[in-house]
């Protein structure tokens, strides 16, 4: 059996402490990014109670300021949306071949090439050197998985 | 001395003033939302709709770019993009049903028409192509359709709503609109999609139905091509643990879903008294929350046409009094219409146990069984010549 599969995880989880500390940077600023909204929220909050409490201004201005400061924040962003205009135009999917002999266990995992279909063809198994090798699947997986499918994932 | 140089600015005088221009603001804030709350309402709406116009006429422009440069790639002599914009505007008017008699006959006489006048029009395209790729262009055509007409809609409603300054026109859109863009990317990767000849999730159908055939092909008594069933239909006749099992699906690799239907209705005729049961396998809408590729069986007729295939299957099962069973495929819109995911492509073994065991568990030996497979046929061909390995 023979799968050409990447074996870029492998190479990724490598054992150095180069690849370690890289690796705990890319979590914390996935985290950052993912959580930024959040986090800006609690700075402003925090940042605004303390001159609060220096300058004895009222008490509820942290809440007046954390109020306009997310309508303001929401109302822009809905304009920002138009950045993300090139990503739909951008590949959604990644196609898998699977190839399979119709003799033996042989199978091998192949791009996808315009002209191909379920149940075509390729030739003789290069394994067995009998059967005919032929498409036994072609199936899509998405590259950006949408919130219900990473869910579908965990359960 | 820092601490307490900062703690002198907290004093009585500052305070008064800081209170004023706040007291002041929030008097403000709330006179501005009461005021104009709803008109800026209606401008953080209409951005939104802006944005998701934008995309919408991306798909549409996109979408004919690919048309084009797939008819391109086979004729270079013409500029097909005038035809194409013809066929996005192409319409059909469904029939009265005030009068309801023979109303699924008159549609199915005027989805004829559309049909053969699209297949004119698409030779005219590309004369020379081989029918699989006029099949996968009519899909592609079809595809970048849906997506114009969808641009259309929201641009009517935007545009309507914004010239009355009508808050209803956007709300609806705008409630909407999360639907509307995900059934609009769908359209968008489907088009890719049909351009490649790629399977959809639809194509769950007619891959099962195949993959049955091809495992008890070489072991059955009886392999028989049964032709002229009906318009682009695949039909066969193969053996079965000692039953006749009549296999029915669209014929392929090209995209195309046939008459199901007319097929099931005219095969009963043909083996007259002799069918038992009509089993169809199609790909189902699952629910929220349900998982991809789960299999469920029920009872009727599982095909999603505008009618009259349906009408066709149900009329002739409850004439000669056969069983309709229905095994189905779950899968989301989305998914239906974008290339096949591996979870779907996985399912059609657990569907051919389930055929399995209802041709079993509830036919005779010697009976007769239609097993039709429903969906489009994109990127799925007919079989192989020689035997599958039997990986179950």
């Amino acid at each position: 059996m023979k799968i050409n599969n990447d074996n870029k995880k492998d190479q990724i989880s490598g054992n150095s402490q180069i690849s370690k500390f890289s690796n705990n940077t890319i979590l914390m600023l996935n985290f950052l990014s993912s959580h930024y909204e959040l986090i800006s929220t609690l700075s402003i909050i925090s940042l605004v109670s303390i001159i609060t409490i220096f300058l004895s201004l009222p008490f509820y201005l942290p809440l007046l300021a954390t109020a306009l400061y997310v309508f303001l924040i929401k109302s822009l962003s809905t304009l920002s949306k138009s950045e993300k205009l090139p990503s739909i135009l951008a590949p959604a999917y990644r196609i898998e071949v699977l190839v399979r002999c119709n003799k033996c266990e042989y199978k091998e995992i192949r791009k996808f090439e315009r002209g191909f279909y379920v149940f075509k063809q390729l030739g003789t198994c290069p394994s067995c050197n009998e059967g005919k090798i032929y498409i036994h699947s072609i199936y899509g997986i998405p590259l950006h998985p949408s919130e219900e499918e990473k869910e579908e994932e965990k359960i | 001395m820092l601490p307490l140089a900062l703690l002198q600015f907290g004093t009585e005088g500052t305070s008064d003033w800081v209170n004023w221009i706040f007291q002041f603001l929030i008097i403000a804030f709330i006179m501005f939302t009461a005021l104009y709350g709803q008109k800026f309402q209606l401008w953080v709406w209409i951005n939104q709709i802006k944005v998701a116009l934008l995309q919408l006429k991306q798909m549409d422009v996109q979408g004919k770019k690919i048309v084009t440069h797939m008819i391109k790639q086979i004729n270079k002599e013409i500029d097909p993009l005038p035809k194409i914009e013809e066929l996005q505007e192409f319409f059909l008017i469904e029939p009265v049903d005030k009068d309801p008699f023979g109303v699924l006959k008159r549609l199915e006489h005027v989805l004829d028409v559309r049909k053969k006048r699209y297949e004119v029009d698409i030779s005219d395209l590309v004369p020379d192509a081989d029918p699989e790729t006029k099949a996968n262009i009519e899909n592609t055509i079809e595809a970048s359709l849906a997506l114009h007409y969808i641009y259309r809609i929201v641009r009517h409603f935007f545009l309507l709503g914004k010239r009355t300054n009508n808050i209803f026109f956007i709300a609806q859109i705008q409630m909407q609109l999360p639907q509307i863009m995900q059934i609009a990317k769908a359209y968008f990767h489907a088009l890719r999609a049909f351009a490649d000849g790629l399977p959809i999730g639809d194509s769950i159908g007619p891959l099962t139905v195949t993959r049955f055939e091809q495992k008890y092909k070489e072991k059955s008594d009886i392999f028989e091509t049964i032709d002229d069933v009906a318009d682009e239909i695949y039909a066969s006749h193969i053996m079965f643990n000692k039953r006749h099992v009549l296999i029915v699906r669209a014929i392929g690799p090209g995209g195309r879903v046939g008459k199901p239907g007319e097929a099931i209705y005219k095969l009963v005729e043909k083996y007259k008294g002799k069918v038992k049961r009509i089993i169809t396998i199609d790909a189902g809408l699952k629910l929220e929350g349900e998982r991809t590729g789960d299999i469920v069986v029920g009872v009727g007729a599982a095909i999603g046409d505008p009618g009259p295939e349906k009408y066709k299957i149900e009329y002739i099962a409850t004439e000669r009094k056969i069983p309709l069973d229905a095994i189905v495929i779950k899968e989301s819109v989305v998914e239906a219409v974008t290339p096949m995911r591996k979870k779907i492509d996985e399912a059609s073994s657990k569907a051919i146990e389930k055929l399995e065991y209802l041709i079993n568990r509830f036919t005779e030996e010697g009976d007769y069984i239609i097993v039709a497979g429903i969906g489009n046929s994109s990127g799925i061909g007919l079989g192989l010549d020689g035997d599958v390995k039997n990986e179950d």
